[in-house]
């Protein structure tokens, strides 16, 4: 409510003339304006807290009953089914009819237990990629498969259209495929009997963009902010026609995140079809023409996939350095080490090394404070050399951080060696051999 | 094992449920225990069939789909024609907040999925046998 201001100042204009009271005064009623909006804003803010955590636990009580309820559906159809078999009351097409549902409801609730495990791993963290190049193509056509006789059931037309070039980037195959068999199942889910849907993969620039669309219900204006928000549905009344625990796009959005991409949808609204466009960064490296391979045998290609590559190892723990020295001197590679973030920028500009790989986690002087000295280097000093971030830190943050602050890629540790060997393939820019 | 419904007068269950798995379980398991069996997949469906058929009984899903169990349950309740039907609400909404909407919209009865069809066949030869009493 406003308080009605008065007719003139009370204080009259001039503070020259004021007597010392005067000016007290005025001191004071300035101190007493600036306590009064202080508190003003803290109630404000208290307000919109109180109202952020009722609606947090209104979310949260929704989405427990909406667990509750998916859980137990799909149970009881398999609870009768399985009495009835066991009573050996059915018939042999009825006991098949049987058997047919009661595996249909058991992959639903283990789909349902394995979204709920993956949401929970989101939550505390501790959901890594296991990266390594990955060819899309592949990827869209296991998912594609996994959804076939879903969209056949209800006669909906899948088109895809596959550029080539867009096919490779770099990333946890099984979790890039978790991405698109997601996006796929809810177009399925959401067209209707005869619909369509139009799977895309384009190159744009430097990113890989994957559109899926459908000619489906839609997404109100209002909820397409909210669509990749776990426990979040757009229609969640009881009279809703689709079911499910709203986890899938929430899954969605965290692996493309942590695939350093970025996951949107666009509607016109009701009725109207819905477009979800997932991008993924594509490495520079993994663009440059590769190199030519000079080793015809294929054995022999693997046990030389990394011959004369230099590499630069960067990590003040031994063993570690130690490690990552065998694993790619196996491999062919030429491989110098240093103990510290300063040996390594003085050893730098002499040994020019094709890979670097940096520890973050050291004592003194830190992976990412070297890294970023490194990229203020010239070319010719090894300024712009490929670089890959070796971190125990495998969050989202983490490999946005190290994206950042310079390096091509972020690889967590504990390492697999053949990851490894991948990864600086990869940012030397060698061919991935096939089968290997 | 529950005795099957007397022969030669088989009642008429109507089930209201949108999920084709548990409609057709429970289909297949009443038409066996020796009822006459009528399906409805959402809340409009069942109204009509409620209606039309003016079934012995009804089982009754909460979450579907147009119209929401509670509200069917309180419309045929509101009609002369339907409302001694007695009605078991079959659902997998078990917050007890939707046992008090359940019971308050007009259901006789509340069975939470998953349920042994035991259990079920029990409650609907109950609630069969009440209204045969009020009837006489």
């Amino acid at each position: 409510m406003d308080t009605p201001q008065p007719e003139s100042d009370p204080i009259p204009p001039g503070a020259d003339n004021l007597t010392t009271p005067d000016r007290e005064l005025r001191e004071r009623v300035a101190e007493l304006e600036a306590e009064r909006d202080r508190l003003a804003a803290l109630v404000a803010d208290n307000a919109r807290l109180c109202h952020e955590a009722i609606e947090a636990s209104r979310a949260k009580d929704e989405f427990l009953a909406t667990l509750s309820h998916e859980l137990r559906t799909p149970l009881n159809a398999v609870v009768g089914w399985v009495h009835m078999l066991k009573s050996g009351m059915l018939s042999p097409e009825a006991s098949a009819k049987a058997l047919e549902s009661i595996e249909r409801n058991a992959s639903i609730q283990a789909q349902l237990t394995a979204d709920l495990l993956d949401v929970s791993r989101v939550i505390t963290g501790k959901l890594a990629l296991e990266c390594a190049p990955v060819d899309l193509s592949a990827t869209i056509e296991a998912a594609l498969d996994a959804n076939r006789s879903a969209a056949a059931a209800k006669n909906i037309d899948v088109s895809v259209v596959i550029e080539r070039e867009a096919c490779p980037v770099w990333g946890d195959a099984n979790r890039l495929q978790q991405i698109v068999w997601n996006l796929l199942s809810n177009a399925v889910k959401f067209t209707p009997p005869g619909g369509q849907i139009q799977v895309r993969l384009v190159r744009i620039d430097t990113h890989t963009e994957l559109r899926v669309t459908d000619n489906g219900i839609g997404i109100p204006a209002s909820f397409l902010p909210y669509v990749f928000d776990r426990f979040r549905q757009a229609d969640g009344t009881t009279t809703r026609a689709h079911g499910g625990l709203g986890l899938g796009l929430a899954i969605v959005r965290h692996l493309t995140e942590l695939h350093g991409g970025t996951v949107w949808a666009e509607s016109a609204g009701p009725d109207q079809g819905a477009t979800f466009v997932v991008r993924l960064p594509v490495p520079a490296v993994l663009t440059s023409p590769a190199a030519p391979a000079s080793e015809p045998d294929q054995q022999h290609a693997a046990e030389s996939k990394l011959r004369g590559v230099r590499v630069l190892v960067v990590d003040d723990d031994e063993d570690a350095r130690h490690l990552v020295d065998a694993v790619l001197e196996h491999r062919g590679a030429e491989v110098k080490t240093a103990a510290s973030a300063r040996d390594a920028f003085e050893l730098l500009p002499r040994y020019r090394p094709d890979v670097l790989l940096v520890d973050i986690c050291m004592p003194v002087e830190d992976g990412y404070s070297l890294i970023r000295r490194i990229r203020t280097l010239p070319t010719e000093s090894g300024g712009s050399t490929p670089a890959a971030a070796l971190t125990a830190y495998s969050g989202v943050d983490d490999r946005r951080q190290a994206i950042s602050v310079g390096f091509q890629m972020h690889l967590a540790k504990p390492i697999e060696p053949t990851m490894l060997v991948d990864l600086v393939a990869t940012l030397a820019g060698r061919p991935r051999m096939e089968g290997v | 094992m529950v005795p099957r419904a007397t022969p030669g007068d088989p009642a008429l269950v109507l089930i209201v449920e949108d999920d084709r798995d548990n409609r057709e379980a429970c289909a297949e398991y009443l038409r066996f225990s020796g009822f006459h069996v009528e399906e409805a997949r959402d809340g409009i469906e069942a109204l009509e069939k409620g209606l039309d058929l003016l079934p012995d009984l009804i089982l009754m899903d909460l979450a579907i789909p147009d119209v929401d169990g509670c509200e069917v349950t309180r419309r045929l309740r509101r009609n002369p024609k339907t409302r001694h039907i007695p009605i078991v609400a079959l659902t997998a909404l078990v917050m007890p907040t939707d046992v008090q909407r359940a019971l308050e919209a007009g259901c006789n009865a509340f069975i939470e999925k998953p349920c042994h069809p035991d259990q079920l066949l029990i409650e609907i030869q109950r609630q069969l046998k009440q209204r045969e009493k009020l009837v006489h």
